[in-house]
């Protein structure tokens, strides 16, 4: 599996004195069982390239590749390309719409022409996997807890067996456990599935703690595309867009700015407890 | 006087059913009895469903107790001859700003309140510009406020209630869906009101590196205020607060681990500088 953007470009109002590029000459490869963390501040592009990756937007220029061939090619079925690459919008929750849980998950694989007992399948692994209990099946969405309608609504994504599953915002509104619990389910939907997952989101902690490469939007352009321990010791370049660092990459700044012999960087609390031990231990102070 | 005098409310949601009978009634809010005086930042946290949202709708009349009663300024909000002026005291800012914008123009946005208000409109156009001056937006004047970054539709909102000149402004998780860059502004935006204009701040939020500055912190679970304190005193009972679904800041999660593999460190520690500084000490007492 391979998702591919050539020289992506999309102008917004072209012709006008709106004329705005919004992304332009993006090119990225996206391959099997990724964890990617998208970041860029408000306007910086992220929302549009996202909306090209499974073809809901079409390229002022450039093209988009699935498998190496062009989602708006001649004789491409780009209806059964949007099953690959499923998207989970910000507070999916609003989209919820039917009397039961099991038959709102139901929807998508129904609407991909699959039988009545097929789509029950799907959506019952689905649900599993996004972690809600067999005894909220009949329970109406609109009783669930903010999070538990969150994990329906991305069960619903996840029952179209999607290759890449992309999230913009998962966990904005919910209070830290549930957003640990979402970015903990997600993660372990990737792992189980091999599948692909692209996180949008503004929490630089949580991206550094869960994603294996972050892509970094400024502007329209790709700033940064590599490992998160790397991109996120630019801090100034970060603060720059519009960004920050997480909290842990902060830390190990200052104590280094301090004197304390801090070598490279670290993302997670853990990881920055073990590095101080560390120079502790070995009486480096 | 206290601005906001709460006294031992309860709040019930009531569901009913499609013929309209009630079947159930949620108990949002259990007993919760504080005060807050002029002047004071406060961090309401809570995890989702704790009553957070709930109480803080009672504080512009927008709900009204069930049992108890809310005092702002001394006004009982449940007295609907008070409702206006509570509402001219005590203004609102809402988690997603797309939902605040009424008006095509900046100005005319944050205009909207004091012309509602029957302000002269001279004093309106004054109110408008020095309120777009304090939350540095006034270059965006004449802009549309669909062209603007979710954190400077923040700040035009926080820049309307503003020009309703209030006493309090109550931000029901104003950051929640902002880039690091918007995030950092709104909050600048409300410690500069606060400390310069004396304005009362009542943060709701689910971030706890935003509250760090705040004076008092309270923590809400099924309706009741069951930790109210100094961001220090609150933020020592790590086990506690995670016990609640809630958190820590991460220099305070950081120093919590650092002391349970035996490093020597005081409890509550909140900001870098602090954490560098006992490090520092640490490391000295060693050579």
């Amino acid at each position: 599996m391979e998702l591919r953007t050539e020289k992506l470009t999309y102008e917004y109002d072209p012709g006008t004195s709106y004329a705005k590029k919004a992304i332009e000459d993006v090119d990225l490869v996206i391959r099997e069982n990724e964890f990617i963390g998208l970041i860029g501040h408000t306007g910086s592009g992220k929302s549009t390239l996202i909306q090209h990756l499974n073809g809901l937007l079409k390229a002022t220029s450039g093209r988009v590749l699935w498998n190496g061939k062009d989602i708006f090619g001649d004789g491409f079925d780009r209806k059964e390309f949007r099953g690959h690459v499923g998207l989970v919008f910000q507070y999916p929750e609003y989209q919820l719409f039917e009397t039961d849980v099991l038959k709102d998950v139901c929807f998508g694989p129904k609407n991909l022409g699959l039988s009545e007992a097929e789509a029950t399948a799907r959506a019952k692994e689905a649900l599993s996997l996004a972690g809600i209990d067999e005894k909220l099946y009949k329970a109406s969405p609109f009783e669930l807890s903010g999070g538990q309608k969150r994990r329906v609504a991305i069960a619903g994504v996840l029952a179209m067996k999607p290759d890449i599953l992309i999230l913009d915002e998962p966990t904005a509104g919910l209070d830290p456990k549930g957003r640990d619990e979402i970015l903990d389910s997600i993660s372990l939907i990737r792992s189980e599935t091999k599948k692909t997952v692209i996180l949008v989101s503004h929490s630089m902690d949580d991206v550094a703690q869960y994603v294996n490469r972050v892509i970094v939007i400024n502007k329209g352009h790709i700033e940064f595309d590599g490992e998160p321990r790397e991109i996120f010791s630019h801090i100034e370049e970060l603060e720059e867009m519009g960004l920050s660092a997480p909290a842990i990459s902060y830390i190990l700044r200052d104590l280094k700015e301090a004197g304390f012999p801090i070598e490279g960087n670290a993302l997670t609390v853990e990881e920055a407890r073990d590095m101080i031990l560390g120079i502790f231990r070995r009486g480096h102070v | 006087m206290s601005i906001i005098d709460v006294k031992n409310i309860t709040y019930d949601y009531h569901k009913k059913d499609d013929q309209g009978n009630e079947t159930e009634s949620v108990r949002a809010l259990d007993d919760v009895s504080l005060e807050v005086k002029e002047g004071e930042f406060i961090a309401v946290l809570g995890h989702n469903g704790s009553g957070k949202s709930t109480f803080a709708k009672h504080l512009n009349a927008l709900l009204v107790p069930t049992g108890g009663t809310v005092y702002i300024c001394g006004m009982d909000t449940s007295d609907t001859s008070n409702t206006l002026e509570v509402r001219k005291t005590a203004g609102m800012v809402f988690q997603n700003p797309d939902n605040q914008m009424v008006a095509s123009v900046v100005d005319e946005e944050v205009g909207f309140g004091p012309e509602n208000m029957g302000v002269p409109t001279d004093e309106i156009l004054k109110r408008v510009d020095d309120a777009l001056n304090s939350v540095g937006m006034y270059a965006y004047k004449d802009s549309s406020p669909t062209r603007l970054s979710g954190g400077q539709k923040q700040r035009i909102a926080i820049a309307g209630i503003l020009a309703m000149k209030p006493k309090c402004i109550v931000a029901d998780e104003p950051t929640a869906m902002l880039d690091p860059k918007g995030r950092a502004d709104v909050l600048k935006v409300l410690h500069m009101l606060n400390k310069e204009q004396n304005v009362t701040i009542i943060l709701i939020t689910h971030n706890m590196e935003e509250v760090i500055d705040a004076d008092r912190i309270f923590v809400m679970e099924g309706g009741k205020v069951v930790m109210n304190g100094s961001p220090r005193e609150i933020f020592s009972h790590v086990k506690e607060l995670q016990r609640l679904r809630l958190d820590v800041p991460e220099v305070t999660k950081l120093a919590f681990e650092l002391k349970q593999k035996g490093l020597p460190l005081r409890d509550g520690i909140l900001t870098r500088e602090e954490f560098v500084n006992e490090l520092r000490l640490l490391a000295k007492g060693r050579v």
